[in-house]
């Protein structure tokens, strides 16, 4: 069972669009379309009767195209507004104003059974691994929710092997099938997040911070983990990170976010190598240790 | 090395050292060791960096130094002399009139270690008022001034806010300009800047770089984060498991480092300038429950190196031949390791 | 501060007036006795039950009663009059007062003074022999009932039927500007029996939320700077402590002032319980109307007054 279209090695592949300006792609229908995406938290003031008096622009006007087969990164520090996007384009909030469009369809305005129908599409893996999975479910219940709940293998034991599958998948041990959350350390809970959040086989998988939370050496389990399922799974991936050399890693184009609005979007290469805003030249100078030649040790 | 101005004491004697420090809690689920016998030394003026991942023990590490882990009913035992005293066997009251005096602290979150409902400048005044006989209006005179000296702008006006009025960058300022209320020689750093997005991050460690440099003031800056140390430490201790399993002048952890774990740390971390091709690669398993330490070598379960008989025998904490600063806590040969360091750079 | 404040004093007139109405609705609709009867005793005359109905204002539409009702009350503080006596019941409760406040200020007074520091000790000897004894003895306290208490207490002290004769008894109360040395001991036993059941919660409920509070990364923050460890413990960790123990103290204390019933009963002091009580009895609605309002003043009053207090002790609170 393989999502939506074949992977198309042209759109995943950076050098190809290096020295174009992204936005302006023209060819392959981007899989996912932001445009003038708008999020204004309001303000309330007022002794008896509140009454709005301005509003926080979580997010100010941002637009962004990510291709199918890509890995799609969004960088900013607290209060750039890339948790509220990764959370507009997966539809758990709604904007105020401009367009998402997933695999040409409007989604911005749907409802009831038409939302349900685009969470097959759309996944979401969160942040805080300890605190993303209810903790009164066994695992397997957790990883076969989606599945239940979108009436996929029906029966109970189809259900389970589907899930136990899924935990292979993501390198759990399937025999644990019925042990609770906390039994689990910081990154295998990040696994079962992720099983979950594959089990529909979505087309597009949004990853807030997904490895911020974890120690550094399980970082590079779960991360190369998203790359090779990816790839098994032809899975498009927008990864949202305060982490600069996280997105580095993992991450074909990249757009820098700073208080609502994106100030720059380009290729890996060219953003890392040859930063045009001057708050990505700050953010990329930020990164402690960036001049320690360490070149030697990563061959 | 700097002159303390005190004839008393021998200026080439480290300003901190640390003899096999032991910290074990009881705890319901048995005795949990979560340092086992670490040492180390830090001379005057000097950054020393530990690094480590969760259950690693170095945030033990750092409140043992100042006998804050007694209050959780902390077992000690070992030596930790400083200024040629033996912390370990002061009283409480002893003790007190070192803390955010001689030796001080910063704590990782600033949000939460702000006392919420006191001014921040009332704060800084408590901390002075602790050691320093002065009048309210002077101390309050000097908390301005340590908040100018922290690069708070407008310090006389935000002497009087309250810690959920300022950002979280102004917060960890004002944690600092606390910390060196009374000029202390030795700054204990709990992951100062993890909580911090990464531009404040720079702001803040140049910051301590600099009042480092102009105060002679030694830092003890225990971070999980290889870039931070990379950054602003001269030397770096690798802890594992409650133990140093790696300690050397920080060029040579990054240039020639000798223990399994440190190359894996050194190999799983992404960096901004790495081939983006090529795959980071972890250490397999997770860091190791304090509860249940493997036995022997603590790192042998997760080494791709190990032998049966490293979970037999402990590793000690030696110095790599040629290189008295660079010790190792490994059981491989030295020449086995430089080979398999060989293949892997 | 002074935003906060206002809000908060609005929404408690609002509240206030909403109390008021509907008190006097549901005293209207209650299918409990005719007050005209009452008053008119046994054997009345249906002639005559239908004149007092005129007099008492019953026979006019619902509304006219509310809104006559209304006015008297916020325009001039008319209570009304008791169906039973005839007399003022702004007089009566005026002259029950000082007795319920007698009572519930000393038993306040006790309870903070014992609660407080209990709890506080067996929040810093966690599990210790002390700290277990006293909460097991608080928990004794806080299930004994009050008027079991009071008897038990009676029996024990008091002067008349006491075992051991030591305070006065049952209905010695006076006023304190009669006779100061005689209210003051026929108070304590009161006092002390009203204070128990809540020194015991607040004892208990100290030691749960310093236990909490001791345990924040602050508390860490002021042993690191040297600070005293008796001044870590109060000036840190008290402080924050206290704020949940501020808003039940003003819903013990505003409800008390409405009249602590039981207390009142078994000691036979006369205060706005035992005014209450009375009235109840005898179906006595303008009483009962009367009590109902101030008790409802007075909780919302406390109330106004802890989220000022809370606002002052914690300024997070203030931008809400």
């Amino acid at each position: 069972m393989s999502p939506g279209e074949p992977l198309h090695q042209a759109a995943g592949d950076p050098l190809l669009r290096t020295g174009s300006d992204p936005l302006l792609q023209t060819g392959d229908e981007p899989l996912l379309r932001v445009t003038g995406l708008v999020k204004h938290f309001p303000i309330d003031r007022g002794v008896m009767f509140r009454r709005n008096v301005g509003a926080v622009h979580a997010v100010d006007g941002i637009d962004f195209d990510v291709y199918a087969g890509e890995t799609f990164g969004i960088v900013g520090e607290s209060g750039s507004g890339k948790s509220t996007t990764a959370r507009l384009i997966a539809r758990l909030l709604d904007p105020s104003a401009g367009e998402v469009r997933f695999d040409g369809q409007v989604i911005t305005a749907l409802r009831g059974a038409a939302l349900k129908q685009l969470r097959r599409e759309l996944q979401m893996i969160f942040q805080d691994p300890y605190s993303s999975l209810n903790p009164r479910k066994t695992i397997g219940s957790i990883i076969a929710e989606p599945l239940a709940i979108h009436h996929i293998e029906p029966g109970r034991a189809a259900r389970k092997r589907a899930v136990q599958e899924l935990m292979d998948t993501v390198g759990l041990n399937p025999e644990h099938y019925n042990r609770y959350p906390h039994e689990f350390s910081g990154g295998q809970r990040q696994r079962i997040g992720i099983a979950r959040a594959l089990a529909l086989r979505p087309k597009l998988l949004i990853a807030d911070e997904p490895v911020s939370a974890l120690d550094v050496s399980i970082q590079a389990q779960v991360l190369n983990l998203l790359r090779g399922l990816q790839r098994e799974m032809g899975l498009t991936l927008v990864l949202i990170s305060h982490d600069l050399s996280v997105v580095r890693h993992m991450c074909d184009r990249v757009a820098v976010m700073r208080a609502g609005k994106i100030v720059e979007l380009a290729d890996n290469e060219a953003l890392y190598s040859s930063p045009s805003h001057p708050y990505t030249k700050e953010l990329l100078a930020a990164v402690p240790g960036a001049r320690w030649d360490r070149r030697t040790i990563t061959g | 090395m700097i002159a303390t101005g005190d004839p008393s004491v021998p200026t080439d004697d480290p300003l901190l050292r640390v003899e096999d420090l032991r910290v074990s809690f009881s705890t319901e689920d048995g005795a949990v060791k979560a340092l086992d016998g670490i040492s180390y030394e830090l001379e005057r003026g000097r950054t020393l960096g530990i690094v480590g991942e969760s259950g690693s023990g170095k945030t033990v590490a750092a409140l043992s130094v100042l006998g804050l882990t007694r209050a959780d009913g902390a077992l000690l035992s070992g030596r930790i002399s400083f200024a040629g005293r033996d912390l370990l066997t002061l009283s409480e009251g002893e003790l007190r009139a070192i803390r955010g005096n001689q030796i001080a602290m910063v704590f990782q979150d600033p949000l939460s270690s702000l006392h919420p409902q006191y001014r921040v400048g009332a704060q800084i005044v408590e901390a002075i008022r602790a050691h320093q006989s002065l009048t309210k209006a002077k101390a309050r005179a000097h908390a301005i001034e340590l908040l100018g000296l922290v690069d708070i702008p407008d310090p006389a006006r935000r002497v009087d806010a309250y810690p959920h009025e300022l950002s979280g960058g102004q917060r960890q300022r004002v944690m600092i300009a606390m910390a060196l209320a009374n000029d202390p020689e030795l700054l204990i750093a709990d992951e100062p800047t993890t909580a911090l997005d990464v531009t404040v991050q720079a702001q803040i460690l140049a910051l301590l770089a600099r009042l480092q440099r102009e105060r002679a003031m030694a830092l003890v800056l225990v971070t999980h984060d290889l870039g931070v140390v990379a950054e602003m430490a001269d030397d770096i201790a690798v802890m594992y498991a409650g133990e140093i399993v790696e300690q050397a002048p920080a060029e040579r952890i990054f240039t020639a480092p000798e223990h399994p774990y440190t190359w894996g740390l050194l190999r799983s971390i992404p960096t901004l300038d790495g081939p983006r091709e090529q795959e980071l690669t972890p250490i397999p398993g997770s860091p190791s429950s304090p509860l249940a330490p493997p036995s022997g070598c603590r790192f042998h379960p997760r080494c791709p190196y190990a032998q049966p008989e490293h979970a037999r025998t402990e590793p000690a904490l030696l110095p790599v031949p040629g290189q008295p600063d660079h010790r190792v806590a490994c059981l491989l040969a030295p020449e086995e390791r430089r080979r398999l360091w060989r293949e892997l750079a | 501060m002074t935003r906060y404040v206002l809000r908060r004093i609005l929404w408690g007139i609002l509240l206030l007036i909403l109390v008021s109405a509907l008190t006097f609705v549901l005293f209207r609709i209650l299918p409990t006795a005719e007050p005209a009867r009452l008053r008119a005793g046994q054997n009345a005359s249906p002639r005559v039950i239908a004149e007092l109905r005129v007099d008492l204002g019953l026979n006019k539409p619902l509304i006219t009663q509310f809104w006559l009702y209304m006015k008297g009350l916020f325009l001039h503080g008319e209570l009304g009059y008791s169906y039973h006596s005839g007399a003022s019941v702004r007089s009566l409760i005026f002259n029950r007062l000082p007795a319920t406040l007698s009572l519930t200020i000393g038993a306040m007074v006790i309870w903070m003074a014992i609660g407080l520091p209990i709890g506080i000790l067996s929040a810093l000897r966690r599990r210790s022999r002390a700290d277990r004894a006293s909460m097991g003895v608080a928990l004794l306290f806080i299930s004994a009932p009050e008027y079991w208490l009071g008897l038990i207490a009676l029996y024990l002290f008091a002067a008349d039927i006491g075992q051991i004769r030591v305070f006065p008894g049952a209905g010695s109360y006076v006023g304190l500007t009669e006779d100061p040395w005689k209210w003051f001991t026929s108070l304590i036993l009161p006092w002390l029996v009203l204070a128990a059941g809540f020194a015991a919660v607040y004892a208990r409920v100290m030691r749960g939320s310093l236990i909490e509070t001791m345990s924040e990364d602050y508390i860490r923050t002021a042993r690191a700077k040297g600070l005293p460890e008796r001044r870590v413990v109060l000036r840190h960790g008290v402080r924050a402590a206290i704020t949940p123990i501020m808003t039940i103290f003003a819903l013990d204390v505003g409800v008390l002032l409405g009249g602590a019933v039981l207390v009142e009963t078994v000691f036979d002091i006369p205060g706005i319980g035992r005014l209450n009580y009375d009235a109840i009895t005898h179906a006595d609605f303008p009483i009962i109307q009367g009590t109902v309002l101030l008790a409802a003043l007075f909780i919302i009053v406390a109330n106004i007054l802890v989220d000022i207090a809370y606002a002052y002790l914690d300024p997070r609170v203030r931008y809400s």
